[in-house]
């Protein structure tokens, strides 16, 4: 099952977004996606801030180009490549895949 | 479409949904939704605190969540007080939302986002986190 958590900053997102990852993985795989330029899941899935600023961002090449085509986005290496190389080993062997950093916003 | 909008897109599209658990935390701008990065999740939840703006947001986001076509989209009531029980619900029972469940206010995680923990580490047995162990129940019973 693929769920997302929206809603208006501070709402508790993240902290919902955590604790259900946390929650998942008594009984499943888990993978966390961390989606906001200013990525704070790690800390509610129980990492410390050393460990999530080291795993890094996905790459910007991970995605053929597809800019005004209508298409949809295409990884051009394959998921399983992707999450052994980028994912940052979280407890319950959650995965977390972070999106971006602050530093790159603007970028387009 | 931004790079990191894409990546989101790719991933997402490519990673089965029969197969474990994906949990996406969004940023707090609907750039996810209207760049359709979110298109290929099965649920979509919005967090909604009992409050105007917060429940505009809820309002909007499920607009562009069912423009998306995601099949489930609910509102989870956050950060309810007694005094506050119904606000989020009545809401969304004059739109015809569905509510997947309501967290309390819960003064545990509010400690744990200071010190940068995790709810499940620090209060595992706090009403809050039992509410979201709810949750993901009632998740696992909408599949």
């Amino acid at each position: 099952m693929k769920i997302a958590v929206a809603g208006k900053g501070g709402s508790g997102k993240t902290t919902i977004s955590g604790t259900l990852a946390r929650i998942f993985a008594e009984s499943s795989d888990v993978i966390a996606i961390d989606a906001d330029l200013n990525p704070n899941l790690g800390s509610t899935l129980g990492l410390p801030p050393e460990a999530f600023d080291q795993g890094a961002p996905l790459p910007r090449d991970l995605v053929g180009h597809t800019e005004g085509s209508g298409q949809p986005a295409v990884l051009t290496r394959p998921l399983h490549d992707v999450l052994d190389e980028f994912a940052v080993p979280a407890p319950q062997g959650i995965r977390l895949l972070i999106m971006g950093r602050p530093n790159e916003a603007g970028f387009g | 479409m931004c790079r990191n909008h894409s990546t989101v897109r790719g991933v997402l599209q490519e990673l089965p949904s029969d197969q474990g658990t994906v949990i996406v935390d969004l940023e707090a701008s609907p750039e996810h939704m209207t760049r359709a990065t979110t298109e290929f999740v099965d649920h979509m939840l919005l967090v909604a605190e009992p409050y105007f703006k917060s429940l505009e947001t809820a309002r909007r986001y499920h607009a562009l969540a069912v423009d998306l076509g995601i099949e489930r989209v609910s509102v989870v009531a956050n950060k309810i007080r007694p005094e506050d029980s119904d606000i989020v619900t009545e809401f969304c029972r004059s739109h015809g939302f569905d509510v997947a469940a309501t967290i309390p206010y819960e003064p545990s995680f509010a400690e744990a986002d200071r010190t940068g923990a995790a709810p499940y580490e620090v209060a595992p047995e706090s009403e809050g986190v039992r509410a979201i162990r709810a949750l993901a129940e009632a998740l696992k019973e909408s599949v």
